[in-house]
């Protein structure tokens, strides 16, 4: 095979992606990016230069629902990935009877659309119709306590979004655990090694890459979170820039004003490509790290 | 117009809620009819017909609406104008004909000819431009069927953007039964009312005189009828003002009752539904369009019959005072081929007798033409035969007309909506949430690039 013809081969692999890539991720990027320099008055654009971007780095608003979205994507790190770590090492183990069973219960929640999971837990949630807290509330003195309250609202969001993808991340943990060599179980049992040393010291760390991909995944499902508060906020006040994403929606479809939802996209859309980023220049500094 | 307009507010159960979650409050607070006086007599259907322009091209018109039973209205105007046939397109409610008109304004392309719009979101949708002014179509023409300051509030920089349609007084519901057995009287003042809703709750705590719900149209009716204003449109610009003593004595009045327990804070959607099907509250605060679209889609025909509606209490009952809920106009976009027939049809729409006369537990109109109507002052079925329109026609005269939307109120609502909980659960102050909100708004209106006047 000459390199010209390698070379095209090359392209006519790569070419459905790359103009897929340019049609849905590119142009409307670059067409992002032209809308947030303009304003417009009474349906007349105008060139406004940056001057979006200063109103929206001074923006309170935006920054309090990144910061949302910043410890919301913490917390679901230890809920989601940790559970759905927890109960695939569980699944592994020898410990547990009727592992098919478990793992269709633990991934049914996942096949629940977001919006039915989100009315549903908004069902469960009001204080007056739920009977777990009502009896809470007959301990704590007959007012049952408002989980939707604005207080309680993220941790809210980090129930639902852990009782709906926790099942579906120990699926991913647990198809990679199968997917190990047994020898080097056998291995590990030859040398004394416990069941739960196995799970710490041999699975985990066989498992980091579909761990990093699933934190990657996380990051970004964050950062865009948007479902959950659109849908309660049918339910119960929610702050119409509870999260960036939830922000950007509402300026356009709901205020209008499309030069400023396309600012405020664009740079969640940027956020989003440095944490990704970050994120993979970090693990590939550890791998040399480690190589060296 | 009794339209059924209101589908979209009617609480008619949480997925419907939760569906129509988009614009959080979107079209709250309406407008009501001020004084209909002076010029009542001369304003008749006669005028109306007489006033009506003849139109003989054949065209097609597409409506966007929510309105619920649009056969008989548009088969009478279809009589009238024989050319002009109307494709009507019906949305759930206004949270989501919303999100597509804004989109298809943008995109200049895909937008009806005719579009209803809540009052509240009117000035937000003149200011994308793509609303049409009506003037020079002949819709100055009919003015005088409207009290000057409704008319007055569909135009902007002295141009006419929309037909004034309906407005939604607020009054107090009650159940008369109940309120008999527990020995309470009607209350007329804030102060009564609070007085009742101690006494009340000390007889039996299981009932309660009524709920408060920091978010939606009611509180912000109620801090409407004190007097608050946020918003007013001055030769300087947008003068937004939040923090006001008025707003401040209304919120604390109701957050005082929430607090000592006299009424429960409710702010799920799903717990209003089910309470309110357990006569658990003796009165309700709401428009004209309540009894149907909030009553009877969540507790039954039969249970609403058991409701009736009465003046709402006041501050000052030497100056009485009201606010709305609701309130709907009729626009014609820049993207309409027939502006003319267009025109003719929201005015149509909005004044014909078949669409006032049809008494569905709708809104009421805001022009004069509901008295010249037969039935108009005609019992509601809904509720148990009262004629409730003598109770609204009073209510209207009363409300605040000087009160204002802006491009920014359904932005305003929803954040009113939390910061007013913030306050109500005691992680702020009255004060400090009334701050937030002005400074929400002021932020948010800066980015329109609109030009603000000092506080």
């Amino acid at each position: 095979m000459t390199a010209s013809k390698r070379k095209r081969t090359a392209y006519l692999f790569v070419g459905p992606f790359l103009a897929l890539f340019t049609v849905f991720f590119l142009f409307p990027l670059g067409y992002e990016l032209r809308l947030s320099l303009f304003r417009n008055v009474m349906g007349v654009n105008s060139f406004a230069g940056l001057s979006n971007y200063r109103l929206a780095f001074h923006d309170a608003a935006f920054w309090h629902g990144m910061a949302r979205v910043g410890l919301f994507g913490l917390l679901q790190l230890i809920t989601v990935q940790g559970l759905g770590l927890v109960f695939a090492l569980l699944l592994d183990g020898p410990w547990i009877k009727a592992k098919s069973v478990f793992r269709l219960i633990y991934l049914l929640p996942y096949a629940v659309p977001g919006v039915i999971a989100a009315l549903m837990w908004g069902f469960l949630l009001a204080p007056g119709l739920d009977p777990m807290l009502k009896l809470l509330g007959s301990v704590t003195g007959g007012v049952a306590p408002n989980l939707l309250a604005s207080g309680f609202l993220l941790y809210v969001i980090v129930a639902i979004v852990t009782w709906e993808w926790a099942g579906y991340n120990m699926t991913l943990y647990y198809a990679g655990l199968t997917a190990l060599p047994l020898e080097i179980y056998e291995a590990a049992r030859l040398d004394g090694c416990t069941e739960f040393q196995l799970a710490l010291r041999i699975k985990v760390p066989m498992l980091q890459t579909m761990v990093g991909l699933t934190v990657l995944l996380s990051i970004i499902g964050a950062l865009q979170l948007f479902t959950e508060p659109y849908i309660l906020s049918g339910i119960t006040p929610v702050s119409p820039t509870y999260t960036p994403n939830l922000y950007a929606y509402n300026m356009g479809f709901n205020y209008g004003n499309f030069n400023y939802a396309a600012t405020l996209s664009f740079i969640l859309a940027m956020i989003t490509l440095a944490a990704t980023g970050g994120f993979l220049w970090l693990r590939s500094q550890r791998g040399r790290f480690r190589a060296s | 117009m009794r339209g059924s307009r209101y589908a979209w507010w009617g609480v008619t159960g949480a997925i419907s809620a939760a569906m129509m979650a988009v614009t959080v409050g979107a079209g709250l607070p309406g407008r009501a009819p001020a004084a209909r006086t002076g010029t009542s007599n001369t304003i008749n259907y006669g005028l109306f017909d007489r006033l009506l322009p003849k139109y003989t091209k054949h065209v097609t018109l597409t409506w966007w609406t929510w309105q619920a039973d649009t056969g008989p209205i548009v088969r009478a105007f279809e009589k009238v104008y024989p050319t002009i046939k109307i494709h009507t397109v019906k949305f759930g409610g206004g949270n989501t004909l919303f999100p597509k008109l804004t989109t298809t304004i943008k995109s200049g392309s895909g937008a009806p000819d005719v579009v209803m719009i809540g009052e509240s979101d009117l000035p937000q949708f003149v200011e994308t431009g793509g609303l049409l002014p009506l003037g020079r179509y002949g819709a100055s023409a009919f003015a005088r069927f409207f009290p000057s300051w409704i008319w007055g509030q569909c135009r902007f920089n002295g141009k006419l953007y929309a037909i004034p349609d309906d407005g939604d007084a607020l009054g107090l519901f009650y159940l008369p039964a109940l309120l008999n057995k527990y020995h309470l009287a009607l209350p007329a003042t804030w102060t009564q009312f609070a007085r009742e809703a101690v006494q009340l709750h000390h007889k039996n705590p299981h009932v309660y005189l009524t709920y408060f719900n920091p978010k939606g149209g009611v509180i912000n009716g109620l801090l409407w009828q004190a007097g608050f204003m946020p918003f007013q449109d001055t030769p300087k610009g947008w003068k937004i003002n939040f923090v006001t003593p008025n707003a401040v004595k209304v919120l604390q009045y109701w957050i005082r009752l929430a607090r000592t327990g006299a009424v429960p804070m409710l702010t799920s959607s799903t717990e209003i539904n089910h309470d309110l099907g357990t006569d658990q509250f003796l009165t309700y605060v709401g428009p004209p369009w309540t009894p149907r679209y909030i009553f009877a889609a969540t507790i039954g025909v039969q249970k609403t019959k058991q409701w009736r509606v009465a003046l709402i209490p006041q501050w000052n009952p030497a100056h009485p005072s009201d606010g709305n809920e609701g309130g709907t106009t009729m626009s014609v976009t820049t993207q309409s081929k027939h502006p003319r027939a267009a025109t003719l049809w929201a005015i149509y729409d909005n004044l014909a007798k078949p669409s006032i006369e049809s008494v569905d537990g709708g809104g009421i109109t805001s022009s004069y033409l509901g008295p010249d109507t037969p039935g108009f002052f005609g019992p509601n079925p809904y509720l148990g035969g009262q004629p409730d329109l003598r109770v609204f026609f009073k209510l209207d005269k009363e409300v605040n007309t000087r009160y204002q939307y802006s491009p920014w109120t359904s932005y305003a609502d929803g954040v009113e909506a939390v910061q007013f909980e913030d306050a109500a659960t005691g992680k702020e102050t009255v004060r400090q949430a009334l701050q937030n909100v002005q400074r929400a708004v002021v932020a948010l209106a800066k980015t329109s690039g609109l030009p603000l006047a000092p506080r």
